[in-house]
């Protein structure tokens, strides 16, 4: 009469903690979905910004940018004087 | 009160009343004990699949695509995250849907209103709405929470370098699958593979449970060129103002190194935006520096030079009489369109470009001699860059050349090329008779070659290809001031239906610099110029001036050339005078 009176107790708890582990399963798989999705959003980020960052240096852009809203412009044949290299580079 | 109770305990009802319920109650039982044994026992299968469907589902793992870069790692190439737009329309009640949800979904479709619905109606239970949208309007359509329609994740190449590196990095169908180009061949590394799981969602469409992965997604490995960003710029924009200027039908560059024999560069103008697929045409799609083939012209001289010096039948300073430009050969005359005079040294025929000049050094050998030279050299061969559909070029086996064929070979007659073969080919003269593999990948590192002609020949045509530039040459409009420049100047009649076309030209040019320690090669061709010029001396040796000096000053190689520098020393320390 004991024993089975313990194993009835046993097997309440059994079932009770099955539902609690089963329900803190859910929980935490949901969690790492919701973390899956926040990586594949900052890897999109990332790619979008890979593609801006590509935008923004392009040499196209760049050499826009210098002529139109820095008035620089390309040397002329005559303006630039070349140097000797220094002389450890020389040597070679 | 007592004898009225008494009276109604003692009536008796019938027995069978009572039976009939117990039969009732038992049949009652028994029906549902059969059901549970049916549901549960012969058609479980069933229903326990259809169960599973209704929370159960295999997913897609998408795996992502590699992203291509340049040899700094630039991206070229990358996979961006999309929406595509669905809808079932076995799900959808068009008179249930607000008409103003309608008109605003059309207005973030940018759809007409009349397509959407017509769409809507369909007796489908999916139809596309819209392919690959930005997800901030995906998220602004879901936001109107028409029942019916889901968003789907897909990935679109966005190229940043748009038409600069198109032919050269070619472009992926909708399903992200290389259709052109480096894309293309390098398809297998690239994909990757998906991968699927199998996930229990709750009716909130979460996920509550994830059963187990399939497979895992492999993500594309990422794909590092040999190519430099700004360089193929320079280069493609190059082009593109020599085939404007001239009034050329295309124009290409190819930079290789030729320590690495690494392609730093290969652009072709007329291109297209790999990033708008209404602006395909077979004609832009061409990468013509690789696939397509032409007669050189004199570019390929140096290598009929290289074979009569490897073969002792001339030395560099060896008289040649070239008979004021006119030689005839059978019913042929070969002219020179250079001035004229009578004696030549074979270091002046390269320099002037003398078409007699090199026929005659050509009929002083065997047809072997000159056809083993170019052959090794790769002409006639695959380059075996791995790009797709790479042409070999042709050049006929030497049994059978005509002597006509012999002479008109040997100055780039009779053979056909791609430009890619040609720079190729000269990395004899840039590696002391070696010849280089080249390729798309980056590489870093010195690479052997394979020995075509001495490090003698090769060291003496390359002085010859420096006189060139310099005073008297054919190629002056190539030399870089501070770097000893060597090459050679290209201007062939083109074919047309079988007959040189006295009026349309291929003009091209060849180079190397420095020439103390050659590192690079930058080879130019601009096909049909009619703005009056067409010498490669005047069309494409000034490309090749832009693009050398950029490609000189981006890999950060001394200036070689100290008379120069001599000149500017003395300039500074005493000021011109």
């Amino acid at each position: 009469m004991r024993i089975s009176l313990l194993l009835f107790i046993l097997l309440i708890t059994s079932a009770i903690s099955l539902v609690t582990a089963r329900h803190d399963t859910r929980k935490v798989v949901n969690e790492i979905e919701l973390e899956r999705n926040k990586a594949l959003q900052i890897k999109n980020h990332h790619t979008n910004l890979v593609i801006e960052k590509a935008t923004l240096t392009s040499r196209s852009r760049i050499e826009r940018l210098a002529i139109q809203k820095l008035k620089m412009k390309y040397p002329k044949r005559e303006d630039i004087v070349l140097l000797p290299p220094p002389p450890a580079r020389a040597k070679q | 009160m007592t004898s009225k109770s008494q009276s109604v305990l003692k009536i008796r009802l019938p027995v069978w009343r009572a039976r009939l319920l117990v039969t009732l109650m038992f049949m009652g039982f028994m029906a549902l004990a059969a059901r549970a044994l049916y549901c549960q026992s012969v058609n479980k299968d069933f229903l326990q699949a259809e169960a599973e469907k209704r929370y159960a589902r295999t997913t897609k793992l998408i795996a992502t695509r590699g992203l291509i870069t340049d040899r700094n790692g630039e991206a070229l190439a990358i996979s961006t995250a999309v929406e595509t737009v669905t809808a079932n329309p076995g799900q959808i009640n068009l008179e249930s849907i607000a008409p103003e949800k309608l008109i605003k979904l059309s207005e973030l479709l940018g759809l007409k209103l009349d397509y959407i619905k017509r769409r809507l109606i369909q007796k489908k239970t999916f139809v596309y709405l819209k392919r690959q949208i930005s997800p901030n309007v995906a998220r602004e359509v879901m936001a109107l929470k028409v029942p019916g329609i889901s968003l789907q994740t897909e990935y679109k190449r966005y190229y940043p370098n748009g038409e600069a590196t198109a032919h050269l990095v070619g472009f992926t169908s909708r399903d992200q699958k290389g259709q052109e180009g480096l894309e293309y061949s390098y398809q297998n590394t690239l994909a990757g593979k998906s991968g699927s799981r199998r996930i229990n969602r709750n009716a909130k469409n979460q996920i509550i449970e994830e059963v187990g992965t399939i497979s895992a997604a492999e993500n594309g490995t990422e794909l590092s060129l040999s190519i430099d960003r700004n360089l193929q710029y320079v280069a493609f924009s190059e082009a593109k103002n020599a085939a404007i200027e001239h009034e050329a039908k295309s124009a290409s560059v190819v930079v290789l190194d030729t320590l690495t024999g690494e392609i730093l560069a290969l652009a072709n103008w007329p291109s297209y935006n790999p990033n708008n697929r209404s602006s395909f045409t077979p004609k832009l799609l061409r990468n013509r520096a690789i696939i397509d083939q032409f007669e050189p012209g004199s570019t390929l001289k140096p290598f009929t030079v290289a074979a009569a010096l490897e073969g002792k039948f001339v030395k560099p300073n060896t008289l040649i009489d070239i008979e004021d430009g006119r030689f005839r050969i059978g019913r042929r005359t070969i002219n020179d369109t250079h001035p004229k005079e009578s004696l030549l040294t074979v270091t002046d025929i390269i320099q002037r470009s003398s078409n007699v000049g090199t026929a005659k050094i050509s009929l002083m050998m065997k047809p072997k001699d000159l056809w083993e030279v170019l052959s090794h050299s790769g002409f006639g061969q695959l380059p075996t860059s791995r790009f797709p559909g790479e042409v070999r070029g042709s050049l006929r086996s030497a049994d059978n050349w005509k002597t006509i064929e012999q002479a008109t070979i040997s100055y780039g007659h009779g053979v056909s090329v791609s430009l890619l073969q040609l720079a190729r080919a000269y990395t004899i003269f840039a590696r002391e008779g070696m010849l280089v593999p080249v390729t798309f990948e980056k590489r870093m590192q010195k690479v052997e070659g394979s020995r075509v002609i001495s490090s003698t020949t090769s060291r003496s045509v390359l002085a010859m290809l420096e006189t060139v530039t310099q005073e008297g040459g054919t190629g002056t409009k190539a030399a870089i001031p501070g770097y000893r420049v060597a090459g050679k100047t290209g201007t062939a009649h083109k074919l047309v239906r079988g007959q040189y076309a006295r009026d349309k030209y291929r003009s091209s040019f060849v180079g190397l610099a420095p020439v103390s320690n050659p590192r690079l090669i930058v080879a130019v061709v601009v096909d049909e110029p009619s703005g009056g010029k067409h010498y490669g001396g005047d069309v494409a040796a000034p490309v090749f001036r832009k693009v050398m000096e950029e490609a000189l000053t981006t890999l950060g190689i001394d200036p070689d050339d100290f008379v120069i520098e001599q000149e500017a020393k003395r300039q500074i320390l005493q000021g011109p005078v």
